[in-house]
């Protein structure tokens, strides 16, 4: 599904990403962890294409495509999906109709029909229902007024909506109480099946008890020091990252 | 110019014969430039007409010893041994004012005159301000403060503006003051007249800021009760300077105050706050402009205006964001309140964008006292007057809050609360 | 008084001053003005004797005012003497027999603006006639109305028809001496449009003046005069999304309500004059004013408009509130691209006692266009307990572009509450990016947050409107985020 290779990136003159390579096969949910700073969310922000960071060397392939010579709108379109750390307000733009929008944007892009109010309003109720989202939730503007959590909710919501076949959830986990992360992890989990793959970048292991990853990698200084399964994930809990950073001078 | 005002041409110039060239210029930039008058936007809620027709003398005698001797008193009742510089009717006078402290140094503006000519002639765009040309053409013993690069000055400085009691006397003083890279000073302006006073005190401050520098300046004003008052304050900033500007205005019949800020280097930072209070026959004008003409520059603005019965306020504020001042922040709230069924206030936030990428919010507010806080207050057992005192007093406080200086802040409240005290008591 | 016939005839009879003979079934009038051509215009439209003087004293206030200037509108001078202040109505036949005949830039724009079909061939100019079915709509539309006894029908023919209740109001909301330009219409105004809504009546239908069937060609000097009397309630919509081209570039319109007591007007306004090309010439002038008298106790007013034409907009929509707890709300949309400028805003005076006040204005600056927002908030010592709220924004697409706001706030009674907020930004990367990262291409992450911008706006306008509304909003910015 994913190949990164050798991926160097920056914003401004400063070098984030400094040679990460990374495989993740259709089907399989990897997680991402490291300590502040280390450029998960570079990570993110660079698979979507945030015109921001500029990809210096490397390349990324996904389902053989060169991922980094499309826009951001088109990788959506090819069914990559960002959750973002910090979701945006946007005033007066109704939730629903920035779903419904989206949706059918990329409906067309896959040659299916546009889905009409009526259809949307059927398919949006029981994606609703799985990440326990209050009534009142299409009716307002796109996150404006939102608690955290309910941001947060807000960004599965979509997900679970556009179905994407790539999905990269960019500590999707902060700020969240135990509650909401597993009504998060739940509609996340929901998701998982043999053509969809998920990154999942958080800095705390909790979130991973829920939503069990295949694979653990850890990012440090820009780069993968080391992957594992989930036990390196409890171990990283138990221990801190201190100990890999030994390893990760070069 | 209005045809009322004795011609000014005629008027002998006063000063040295090597002042005169520039004095000459400003004369005709003001007849250029013209009076003040309702018909013109800028003043159109301030007419500066009456100031022309009512026989000022623009260029007085020197304060005398009798003068001097009463403007002594009245320091003495004012402070204690801070350093000051000491006007009376606009004049600088060396002999009141103390010495200055090390890294920085008060001179005779007559003294640099051919280097304050070169060096800040355009400062000041005269179409704008015709008043500040009246100044340069009839300022006498004007005075250039220096702070050198590097001086951090821990105490405040005081300038002291007083005004004689002697009749139709229009007083010109002129400041120009240049912080070195790097300095910090924190500057405290008082204006008082030695009596009700029935003159003009119209005056001009320029201050050029040097990279890296910070100057805290509080002015209080207290003029008598019959006084005119013009002032204007220009300040240019370079990159990363700090400027800290704070007016609190009680007294005087006419006062209208020009402050201009211009954000000239990327970083330069403003924060302009005011307190006027206006009570019964009162006029207070607050005209302020900030520029933002380089990138990364901040402004913070807050007014606050209490207008009693017979009173009249006015601000305007106007922001000016040039082309290629991007990621700026631009606030400004100007808040109003009116206490007397005849209380009057005419605000105009105004806000003119050429870059896009900025944030900038104005809010304005005009009422009374919140009836739901009064009634809070009473429900605890605080009668309905006190009750309204202590609203009002709360009212201003919060913009005093930003008084960074803690002694010369608590003087202010004082101030204030007693003059709020003096407002409930008129009749309304 | 002489009845209309014989004051014609009289009219022809007579020589004019200077030599000025006129054959009364000339079509246009050579350009120029003065008070034989003000005299020509009356009689021609067969006008008594009041109106006729009441034009004519403004003809000459007029020629005592000075044009105003402002500091951010800036246009060549205008010739007064070069404009023709009079031309019949385009003689059928003159425009294109069919669709298949108009510019097919022209219907690609109405394709994009989602104009019904059958409105495209009349927008277009293609004779009435053989658009069948404006016509029979538009035939139910009158019957409905004359049931009800709501008169609508253009200014002439209620000059013609209603001459008391024009001169009871005429004037009286902008009195001819009010500005240069108001003043310039009431001398010369062509014609517009005339509602009355008798006592307790609801007009059943939305008004528009795309329904007066006779409407020549009144463009330029437009006056237009509502009347809403007690217990009344009518909504009246103007102009339409079309681009509309004219050869007259000056527009002077003067529009005038009244809403006695408990009476509720509703004013909404689509302007899509023609801007001027993408260097900023050629486009119209769009000088408007318009006022609404809350005469009435209870009584509402409300304007909601979105402006995206012309090269020059100035127009200041105004409620004087004067009917103790009366209402007054401005809504506002103001687009200006290119290198369109526009100088728009509102003035609530607030007189009776308990009045209040709604602004909200959302301006929108992109390529080279100068966006002002100049508002007045009034409060007369009369006005006791008065309530405004004005929120002001102005969003800049691209840096070559200005948005300024110019509020005045006048206060002369304590117990009045006036608030008032503006905020400028622009389209934040962070947002764009969002929508991107949904799959919404660029163009239309930008038209999704436009319109979210101004939402509070669009959701006051009648519901064709506001769905063209938005139509004609994307159109506007086309190529404006680049």
């Amino acid at each position: 599904m994913l190949t990164i290779e050798n991926l160097h990136a920056r914003v401004g003159d400063r070098e984030i990403l400094k040679g990460l390579s990374l495989h993740v096969p259709a089907g399989e949910v990897h997680a991402i962890m490291g300590p502040n700073g280390s450029g998960k969310s570079t990570l993110a922000q660079v698979l979507a294409g945030r015109e921001d960071y500029e990809v210096t060397a490397g390349r990324v392939l996904y389902l053989g495509q060169d991922l980094l010579a499309l826009p951001p709108e088109e990788r959506a379109r090819a069914g990559v999906f960002l959750a973002f750390q910090y979701p945006i307000e946007i005033p007066g733009v109704n939730n629903a109709y920035l779903l419904k929008t989206a949706l059918n944007a990329q409906r067309q892009a896959r040659g299916q029909q546009p889905v009409d109010a009526f259809e949307f309003m059927k398919l949006i109720k029981t994606k609703m229902e799985l990440v326990h989202a209050p009534k009142d939730f299409l009716s307002r503007s796109v996150n404006q007024g939102f608690s955290g959590g309910e941001k947060k909710r807000n960004e599965i919501l979509q997900m679970l909506l556009l179905e994407p076949k790539l999905a990269v959830l960019d500590e999707t986990d902060s700020g969240l109480d135990v509650d909401a992360m597993r009504v998060i992890a739940h509609g996340v989990n929901s998701l998982r099946s043999p053509d969809r793959s998920m990154l999942v970048v958080t800095h705390y292991e909790r979130l991973l008890e829920l939503i069990v990853p295949d694979r653990v990698h850890v990012l440090a200084d820009g780069r993968i020091v080391k992957s594992g399964d989930r036990e390196l994930a409890r171990e990283l809990d138990q221990r801190g990252y201190d100990w890999l950073q030994t390893g990760a001078t070069a | 110019m209005t045809g009322d005002l004795p011609s000014l041409a005629d008027r002998p110039l006063p000063g040295a014969g090597v002042t005169w060239p520039r004095r000459r210029t400003a004369l005709a930039e003001l007849a250029a430039a013209g009076w003040p008058q309702r018909r013109r936007e800028r003043w159109r809620y301030t007419d500066l007409e009456p100031l022309a027709q009512a026989g000022f003398d623009v260029a007085p005698a020197a304060p005398g010893d009798a003068e001097l001797q009463a403007a002594g008193a009245l320091l003495a009742s004012l402070t204690g041994a801070a350093p000051r510089l000491v006007f009376v009717d606009g004049n600088f006078s060396r002999e009141l004012s103390s010495s200055m402290p090390s890294g920085m140094e008060a001179l005779d503006l007559d003294a640099q005159w051919g280097e304050f000519d070169s060096r800040w002639a355009g400062h000041i765009v005269t179409t704008e301000h015709p008043l500040a040309a009246l100044n340069t053409a009839f300022s006498q013993r004007g005075l250039w403060v220096r702070v050198h690069a590097g001086a951090h000055l821990r105490e405040p400085v005081h300038i002291f503006h007083i005004g004689s009691n002697r009749p139709q006397l229009a007083a010109q003083p002129r400041v120009v003051l240049e912080i070195g890279e790097g300095a910090r000073l924190t500057l405290i302006e008082q204006i008082v007249d030695a009596g009700a006073g029935s003159g003009w005190l119209n005056a001009v401050t320029q201050i050029r800021q040097g990279p890296r520098s910070s100057l805290d300046l509080y002015r209080l004003q207290q003029h008598g009760e019959r006084q005119a008052h013009t002032s204007l304050l220009a300040a240019d900033l370079a990159t990363d300077a700090e400027l800290r500007v704070g007016y609190v205005d009680l007294g005087g019949r006419l006062v209208r105050n020009d402050v201009d800020v211009a954000l000239r280097e990327r970083g330069a930072r403003v924060e302009l706050f005011g307190l006027f209070v206006a009570g019964a026959g009162q006029h207070l004008d607050n005209h302020t402009t900030i520029v933002h003409a380089a990138p990364e520059t901040r402004s913070d603005e807050a007014f606050r205006g209490i207008i009693g019965d017979h009173g009249r306020g006015v601000f305007n504020g106007k922001v000016v964001v040039r082309p290629k001042a991007q990621r700026i922040d631009a606030r400004q709230t100007n808040d109003n309140l009116l206490l007397g069924a005849r209380a009057e206030i005419d605000t105009k936030p105004e806000l003119e964008i050429y870059a896009d990428d900025v944030k900038c919010s104005h809010g304005t507010t005009v009422g009374e006292l919140d009836p739901d806080h009064l009634f809070y207050l009473r429900a605890r057992g605080i009668d309905a007057d006190d009750a309204r005192q202590m609203l009002t007093t709360a009212f201003a406080a919060s913009v005093l809050e930003r008084v960074r200086d803690e002694p010369w802040r608590a003087r202010l409240l004082d101030l204030v609360t007693a003059r709020l005290g003096t407002l409930a008591e008129q009749p309304t | 008084m002489a009845t209309d016939s014989d004051q014609v005839a009289d009219l022809v009879k007579r020589k004019y001053r200077h030599g000025f003979v006129t054959d009364i079934e000339q079509d246009t009038v050579p350009p120029g003005l003065s008070e034989d051509v003000i005299r020509l215009i009356s009689s021609k439209k067969g006008e008594p004797e009041f109106l006729t003087e009441w034009r004519l004293k403004a003809y000459r206030h007029w020629l005592t005012m000075e044009e105003p200037t402002w500091a951010h509108v800036h246009y060549t001078p205008i010739d007064y003497q070069a404009i023709s202040y009079y031309s019949s109505p385009k003689a059928t036949g003159a425009g294109p027999k069919s669709l298949d005949e108009v510019d097919p830039k022209l219907l690609e724009t109405y394709d994009k603006l989602g104009i019904p079909l059958h409105e495209r061939a009349r927008l277009a100019g293609v004779a009435v006639d053989a658009v069948f079915d404006s016509v029979s709509v538009a035939t139910t539309f009158k019957d409905k109305l004359a049931a009800a006894g709501v008169i609508f029908c253009s200014f002439s023919d209620a000059v013609k028809n209603h001459p008391e209740l024009v001169q009871r109001y005429l004037g009286t909301v902008v009195p001819y001496r009010d500005n240069f330009f108001a003043t310039l219409n009431s001398a010369v105004f062509t014609d517009g449009s005339f509602v009355y809504i008798p006592k307790g009546v609801r007009c059943p239908m939305e008004l528009s003046t795309y329904f007066r069937i006779n409407a020549a060609k009144t463009g330029q000097f437009e006056r237009t005069l509502i009347v809403a009397e007690e217990g009344s309630h009518v909504s009246y919509l103007e102009g339409c999304t079309a681009p509309m081209r004219d050869e007259n570039q000056l527009h002077a319109a003067v529009v005038e309500l009244v809403a006695l007591d408990n009476a509720e007007i509703k004013y909404s306004t689509v302007q899509n004059w023609y801007p001027g090309d993408e260097q900023g010439r050629g486009g119209i002038y769009n000088f408007v004013t318009k006022r609404g008298d809350c005469r009435g106790a209870n009584s509402k007013i409300s304007w909601t408009q979105v402006e995206t034409g012309s090269a020059i907009t100035w127009k200041y929509p105004s409620c004087v509130l004067r009917g103790d707890n009366s209402v007054g709300e401005f809504y506002s949309v103001a687009v200006a691209n290119n290198y369109q400028q526009a100088d728009t805003g509102t003035k609530m005076i607030h007189i009776g006692r308990n009045t209040r006040s709604t602004i909200i204005s959302k301006g929108i600056s992109a390529g080279h266009g100068q966006n002002s927002y100049r508002g007045l908030v009034k409060v007369l010592p009369t006005a006791h307990g008065a309530r405004n709220y004005t929120q002001c924004d102005s969003l800049l697409l691209g840096d070559e572009c200005g948005a300024h706001t110019f509020p005045y706030i006048e206060s002369r009674n304590r117990s009045a509450r006036i608030e008032h907020e503006a905020t400028t930004s622009k389209i934040s990367e962070d947002q764009l990016f969002y929508c991107r990262q949904r799959g919404l291409s660029e163009e239309d992450a930008v038209n999704l947050i436009v319109n979210g911008f101004c939402r509070e706006v669009f959701k006051e306008l009648p519901m064709e409107f506001a769905v063209e509304a938005q139509n004609l909003l994307n159109v506007s910015l086309e190529g404006a985020v680049g």
